[in-house]
């Protein structure tokens, strides 16, 4: 690609390219796609560079938030103290479902608007997914083999007046929906199988190296007390179930991605240990570090840095509130409280931006390439949170 | 290889215009580049590092020695007596002197940082143009890259159209 060059200092394209235009943000780099020709190419159609910036960008905990006139998912960076809106919904009468159901590669699954919906947030597209019922969806994966993107489905049908849990594949683009039957037991029928599609808590918490891991449930089995805590896996490549050991039994087990390996926080009372598991194949656990956690959390979720992303309640003068709070070090004791106007909840989703291409977003009848601002995107942008003095809490 | 002052290992650096460098291996090693040379042993007593004029070349040298860990005799002693932190903001200080040179030097100051692998110098160098790209209009961005913008104006605006939202 040669560069039209005009007179000045001069940087080599390799250089802009792999030194500085590597490191933007997504934003401003839509934005240097009308710089020249060559960057347009290169910032809509390198796949290479494309995915190469995907990799480098911050993976961040997302939270769902509202106030009187809209619904908005909002991604948390906690190195820069930023709020980065991602999606958003206008509040009407009817008052829709509006949330994160899946994340993969910078690929969100929303529902939103009375639809499904496949959406990059990072380059305002999306698509909706009309064949997918909301209560359906388990998971979002690449499929290493064909290169395709898929959606992982669970539904539920009646056997013999028992309730069963079928898994389907969706894959993105060519709408081939296929069945891949049933999980292993005892996931797959009686109350497990009545739970497992409606629940929060009965979808997979966290995609790993390939494969995605739902929380550890109590099982009758052979562990010293006649307990087992077990995992139902995922295999994206082979798309086949599998089960896990966890390390630890608990009440509150907490899966979750940690830089391509499977990290499992275990809350009682008032630590926290981060467990890591370091071979999937010999269930191999290590434990990593103890936090202790000087506040009460109603909900928490990992943060992958090493600390863990928490929502408390505290009452002053009969109201009460809710602080977000990020804690980390080893006694709990470095903790920034963020300001955050509006009613949240912590998700389990994480949002990694990217800027490669997806020909699903092109689909027949998807106008512009799917390409549309309103209403998903309408005007969102990166606000900075406040941090609020911590010694109020205690 | 030559040695100087009580097992200090020392390195020769070429520069394509003919100068010569003799350098501590541990202030070359700054560079993962001159490192691997090193540890693959395909260094001879000099290194010839190519498109790296003399200039660009001495100052490179100079922020390797400036950020080289303190280790060794000498080394020790001036960490004993200077705080880590107090020493952090003496580098900030002596990076932002450092990087007070025009663009042409800083463009060059990037691309021998790119090549030699030096994280830190290529972190210190490039911000500025990162900043730049980040912040500015598409005309000063050209500008400051000496790019030129090939676009017939309709169809830069139908590209602007298309990525309106991010330029709001």
């Amino acid at each position: 690609m040669a560069e039209a060059a005009v007179g000045g200092p001069h940087l080599p394209e390799e250089i802009v390219t792999w030194e500085i235009l590597i490191r933007l943000p997504p934003k401003p780099l839509v934005r240097c796609r009308a710089v020249c020709r060559s960057w347009h190419r290169r910032l809509t159609s390198d796949a290479k560079f494309l995915f190469a910036h995907h990799r480098r960008q911050p993976s961040l905990p997302l939270v769902t938030t509202e106030d009187t006139h809209e619904r908005r998912i909002d991604a948390l960076d906690h190195s820069t103290g930023e709020r980065r809106p991602v999606a958003r919904a206008a509040r009407t009468a009817a008052d829709e479902h509006f949330d994160v159901l899946a994340s993969c590669d910078g690929l969100l699954i929303l529902v939103a608007y009375g639809g499904v919906y496949i959406c990059n947030p990072a380059t305002r597209q999306h698509a909706p997914l009309p064949l997918l019922h909301v209560y359906c969806i388990a998971g979002l994966y690449f499929h290493r083999p064909s290169g395709s993107y898929r959606v992982l489905c669970c539904l539920k049908t009646t056997e013999d007046g028992q309730f069963r849990a079928v898994y389907q594949v969706y894959t993105l683009g060519s709408g081939d929906l296929r069945c891949i039957g049933k999980a292993l037991e005892p996931w797959t029928s009686g109350d497990l199988a009545r739970a497992m599609p409606m629940m929060v808590s009965f979808q997979p918490h966290g995609l790993a190296g390939g494969r995605l891991y739902w929380q550890p449930i109590k099982l009758p089995g052979a562990g010293g007390n006649g307990k087992v805590n077990n995992m139902l896996v995922f295999d994206t490549m082979a798309e086949s179930f599998q089960h896990l050991l966890s390390p630890v039994e608990g009440a509150f087990l907490e899966p979750f991605e940690m830089n391509g390996t499977l990290g499992l926080y275990d809350y009682h009372g008032s630590t926290a240990d981060l467990w890591v598991l370091e071979d999937h194949e010999s269930w191999a656990w290590s434990l990593k570090h103890r936090i202790k956690l000087q506040v009460m959390a109603f909900s928490l979720v990992p943060d992958i840095q090493g600390g863990v992303l928490l929502l408390s309640e505290n009452e002053e003068s009969g109201l009460l509130w809710q602080y977000l709070q990020h804690v980390s070090g080893a006694d709990g004791s470095i903790s920034t409280r963020y300001e955050w106007s509006a009613y949240l909840k912590l998700r389990r989703h994480r949002l990694r931006e990217s800027l490669v291409q997806h020909s699903f977003f092109s689909m027949e009848g998807n106008n512009g390439g799917g390409v549309d601002g309103k209403p998903l995107f309408d005007g969102l942008s990166t606000v900075k949170v406040l941090t609020a003095d911590i010694s109020e809490l205690h | 290889m030559a040695t100087r002052e009580a097992g200090k290992k020392m390195i020769m650096l070429k520069s394509p215009d003919g100068m010569e460098f003799e350098v501590e291996e541990a202030v070359a090693m700054e560079s993962q580049t001159i490192r691997k040379m090193i540890e693959d042993d395909c260094a001879d007593t000099a290194i010839l590092i190519p498109n790296i004029n003399s200039k660009i070349l001495s100052r490179v040298i100079e922020y390797c020695n400036k950020h080289v860990p303190t280790t060794g005799a000498t080394g020790a002693a001036a960490s004993d007596t200077v705080a880590p932190a107090a020493l952090a903001e003496d580098l900030k200080i002596w990076d932002a002197e450092f990087i007070k040179v025009n663009r042409a030097t800083r463009f060059d100051l990037i691309q021998a940082a790119s090549y030699l692998n030096i994280k830190g110098l290529l972190d210190l160098t490039s911000q500025t143009t990162i900043d730049t790209i980040s912040d500015n209009s598409l005309e000063e961005i050209r500008s400051f890259l000496s790019t030129k913008n090939d676009y017939l104006p309709e169809e830069e605006q139908t590209i602007r159209r298309e990525n309106q939202w991010a330029f709001q």
